[in-house]
């Protein structure tokens, strides 16, 4: 028996030897197929992981960490959405513009149903990547997780009339004060994530009642425009809390408020792509926005953090307010789930309700 | 013998190059509806189908959108003509002083980009953060905004504001032309002025008007600036707007056969457009000076009303180019949007001019920009010379054909162009790595101002007598060496300001750029709506100061150039 347990305790030793040694060389053969492609590109939002700035500040420390001379280009390109159909279509023809994609569950989705993410072992690569990271096995790691809610300008909605949840946007009593001036986002998923909490036929009157009062759509990157004033409140957009945490710093009058209990929660993730032009280099990169140097340089610039890195603020904000997330592997596999049929048709509903 | 050949090769290369301009014409033009009758995204196998059309037919939202985009170019054009109309008037037939300095302010309202000014008047009449709105509440003790810009209305205000000194300079071409026996004739019968104006100058301009009329009213069908900036975040969305989201979807996959049935019906009515448009140029010749004689009317005397030309001039130089500009400046100021008061300006810092000038991606944009400004001019000029050599000096079969051919990038909405070279680069992709370079921006450029080119050379080489190239030829030249010893120099002044206005047009386009645009092929003005798009108005606001610092001594010495070619002519 004694020797049974021997031999099994040798083999996992061997099994986990030869994996992280099979690790650290795939790391060094990344590292000298990066050196040789000398380049990556990123297209996204132009505020993502704090725009210009921020994105050239991880490119420094991506680049000191591998001892690579890397050309870090980041390019303002559409959000998230616009973003991911396009890079499906590239990817399709034969060229993928940006060597890795930043998107959410719902974007997620469609690139792993549309077949276009490289595989990588992401968590057996790279020894500072969990299991629980990997928000899609083997292709995609969650880079910040984003508390959705309501935000609104405080100095132009009256502290009486403040919204406390998602159900107080459309109460006669309060909505007065945004009626033609809430601008809500152009996207449904928000909507159909509070359907698991609220039911769809709950979800349909909430949509039925908001759209009437809705003054403008804005989308996910355009809190300034409530900071502004120019829309006093906006309905949803991921990453409340981190939009309002940002513009503390300026000084700026933005408060947030996560709309329901649990918050809606939205997992963003970092994949690398097929047919991109820099793929050794898509890869390290990725696998380097999950090391405690890019999140901090993240939350620093974007307010933006994954909770699943220790001592990340929004680790220890989901402490300190004992919120517990569904663990966001799980999250995309319901959400893949309810992509089929029923759930697709109550998303192509509201998203008519949403063109009115 | 070698002479005949020499003249054959001549003859060969220009239709070769007149031959491939045409076919890209045609070509992307047939993308377009090859794409309406296909499913799915390039690359993916499709059948042909109608179902395109049949979804576009059934749904509510596009007749919606159709509405919406009559109605904004029903108020573009209700600005800009009568604007641009007052402006030609006053310049061409009254004796307002310092004539050479209007006509400079409305050429820089023609050169600064529109996008830029829709971004100044969001933060100038929005009615909540609207400089102007917030004055008027506070003086007049208001509780709501009297003005919107962000309404149908709104919009249009401000492409006809934009589109006003266009209309000036198309209408002042047929003001100069126009017969001036009859407006004599009227005066020797003692005719007043401002009756003579209405009854005898305005019939006499009629058909110039309504082909600017047809003419504002297609950019109007196309435009997406304003409609970009002003319009999508305020839920208004006309055909670009709505296009444009078509291929950059917030859910879901492109719908490139969708789009494509939306433009290929664009297509039809933009033909359709062009019926009565042609008829009013026909008409409009009718009306000109047919005698070679330099002969002017008299203008009119405007008395005490001299002040008020000036001043209705310099106020829409004030308000269409100068405020705009302030108010995208005090943005780019601020660490956010704020309404002028002490507290803003004490946050007021330089210090995203200070990111701007170090910003790698900034400077490729500026790179890009300037490369489409040298090298399409020249790819237009030089096609345009073949076609228009053609079309007006040659005997060859199809040149008429060839030259309608050339037309048709004007009728049609551009943005239908730029589409179909990215689903077609796309297509291609895997053979020829066009997609996302520099190369596809040039290519649907310069397709797209052949129409404006030719024009330009057409009326150039007409005036250029046969004699000259005929005595050549009986001297044995060879037709390329007649061309360009003979016919281009005589034609000079037209190629430089086609190519003049060409180059200024690549820097100041956004609306083909930002259907292509991608890292590699970043302009200045997609890098700006890159900024704007993404949310970072400030940034934004930084980077338009910065474009128009930069490129505005490059574009007034463009312009102070073309205007001493003489050749401020109308772009029909």
């Amino acid at each position: 028996m004694q020797t049974l347990a021997i031999i099994i305790a040798a083999l996992i030793w061997l099994a986990l030897a030869t994996s992280s040694s099979r690790a650290a060389e795939s790391v060094e053969r990344l590292v000298a197929g990066a050196a040789k492609e000398g380049e990556l590109v990123f297209v996204a939002g132009s505020e993502t992981f704090g725009g210009r700035k921020g994105f050239g500040e991880l490119g420094a420390a991506f680049n000191k960490k591998f001892g690579l001379n890397t050309k870090i280009n980041f390019a303002a390109g559409p959000e998230m959405n616009s973003m991911a159909a396009r890079v499906i279509t590239e990817v399709k023809a034969g060229r993928a513009s940006t060597d890795f994609y930043l998107g959410s569950q719902s974007h997620y989705a469609l690139l792993h149903q549309e077949g276009v993410l490289e595989p990588v072992a992401w968590s057996a690569t790279f020894p500072w990547i969990t299991k629980e990271m990997e928000v899609l096995p083997a292709e995609s790691v969650l880079v910040y997780t984003s508390l959705n809610g309501i935000i609104y300008n405080s100095t132009l909605i009256p502290k009486d009339k403040t919204p406390k949840s998602y159900a107080d946007l459309v109460d006669p009593k309060l909505s007065p004060a945004w009626a033609g001036k809430i601008a809500i986002p152009p996207y449904v998923q928000w909507m159909a994530d509070l359907s698991l909490l609220w039911g769809q036929e709950k979800v349909r009157d909430f949509a039925r009642k908001l759209v009437p009062l809705s003054g403008g759509r804005l989308r996910y990157s355009e809190e300034e425009r409530v900071v502004s004033g120019e829309f006093p409140i906006m309905a949803n957009i991921g990453g409340a809390l981190e939009h309002m945490w940002m513009w503390e710093k300026k000084g700026a009058p933005l408060v947030a408020v996560t709309g329901s209990s649990p918050p809606i929660t939205s997992y963003f993730q970092l994949g690398a792509l097929k047919k991109s032009a820099h793929p050794n280099t898509a890869k390290l990169f990725v696998a380097f926005m999950m090391s405690k140097e890019a999140q901090t340089i993240i939350e620093k610039y974007d307010g933006r953090t994954t909770h699943l890195v220790e001592g990340t603020r929004l680790a220890k904000y989901l402490s300190a307010n004992r919120i517990k997330l569904q663990p966001p592997a799980e999250a995309m596999a319901a959400y893949i789930k309810s992509e089929g049929g029923d759930g697709l048709k109550f998303k192509e509903e509201l998203a008519k309700m949403l063109k009115q | 013998m070698k002479a005949a050949a020499a003249h054959f090769d001549g003859k060969l290369i220009l239709a070769g190059v007149a031959g491939a301009a045409a076919l890209a014409i045609l070509g992307l033009l047939g993308t377009i509806v090859w794409m309406s009758l296909r499913t799915g995204v390039p690359g993916q196998a499709s059948g042909y189908t109608f179902t395109n059309y049949f979804t576009l037919i059934g749904d509510p939202y596009m007749y919606r959108v159709m509405w919406t985009t009559l109605r904004f170019a029903a108020v573009t054009i209700g600005i800009a003509i009568p604007l641009g109309l007052v402006f030609a008037w006053l310049i061409e037939r009254t004796d307002l002083p310092h004539k050479a300095l209007a006509m400079s302010l409305l050429g820089i309202g023609i050169l600064f980009p529109t996008f830029l000014k829709a971004m100044g008047w969001v933060f100038l009449l929005h009615p909540r953060i609207g400089v102007i709105n917030i004055i008027f509440m506070q003086m007049l003790g208001l509780t709501a905004a009297p003005l919107n810009i962000a309404t149908v209305a709104g919009i249009g205000f401000v492409e006809g504001l934009t589109l006003a000194p266009l209309a000036y300079v198309m209408i002042s071409a047929a003001l100069r032309g126009m017969n001036p026996a009859l407006v004599e004739a009227s005066s020797i019968h003692g005719v007043g002025k401002w009756r003579t104006l209405l009854r005898v100058e305005m019939p006499l301009i009629w058909p110039a008007l309504l082909s600017t009329v047809i003419w504002m009213f297609t950019i109007a069908l196309a435009a997406f600036d304003v409609p970009g900036v002003i319009g999508m975040a305020n839920n208004i969305f006309t055909f670009s707007t709505a296009l444009y989201f078509m291929i950059n979807p917030n859910e879901g996959l492109p719908r490139y056969g969708l789009s494509g049935a939306y433009g290929s019906i664009m297509i039809c009515v933009s033909l359709l457009l062009m019926l009565p448009y042609f008829a009013a140029l026909r008409q409009s010749h009718r009306y000109q000076i047919i005698s070679g004689k330099s002969y002017r009317a008299s203008v009119i005397e405007l008395g005490r009303w001299r002040a008020a030309g000036w001043v209705l001039i310099g106020g829409y130089f004030f308000v269409a180019f100068v405020l705009p500009l302030l108010a995208i400046f005090w943005v780019s100021l601020l660490p956010y949007v704020q309404m002028p008061s002490r507290r803003a300006l004490a946050a007021a810092s330089f210090e995203r001019y200070g990111a701007t000038l170090f910003d790698s991606a900034l400077l490729g944009a500026g790179w890009n920009t300037l490369l489409l400004m040298v090298l399409v001019p020249t790819i237009v000029v030089v096609v345009s010379t073949a076609i228009s050599w053609i079309v007006t000096r040659s005997r060859l079969r199809g040149r008429v054909a060839l030259d309608a051919i050339a037309f048709l990038p004007h009728p049609v909405p551009h943005l239908l162009f730029a589409l179909s070279i990215a689903y077609f680069a796309l297509l291609i992709s895997d053979v020829v790595p066009l997609y996302g370079s520099i190369y596809v921006l040039i290519a649907v450029y310069a397709v797209c101002w052949i129409s404006f080119g030719t024009r330009v050379l057409n009326s150039s080489m007409i005036q250029v007598h046969r004699e000259l190239e005929e005595a050549a030829e009986v001297g044995g030249v060879p037709t390329l060496r007649i061309l360009l010893k003979v016919i281009v120099p005589l034609i000079r002044p037209g190629l430089v300001y086609a190519w003049i206005w060409t180059s200024l047009s690549a820097y100041r386009e956004l609306t083909m750029a930002v259907f292509l645009a991608s890292p590699r092929s970043q302009v200045l003005s997609t890098y700006v709506w890159g900024q704007w798009h993404g949310g970072g108005l400030g940034d934004a606001a930084a980077v338009a100061i910065v474009m128009m610092a930069v490129m505005s001594p490059l574009v007034a010495t463009f312009w102070i150039y073309a205007r001493r070619q003489q050749q401020v002519a109308s772009p029909v």
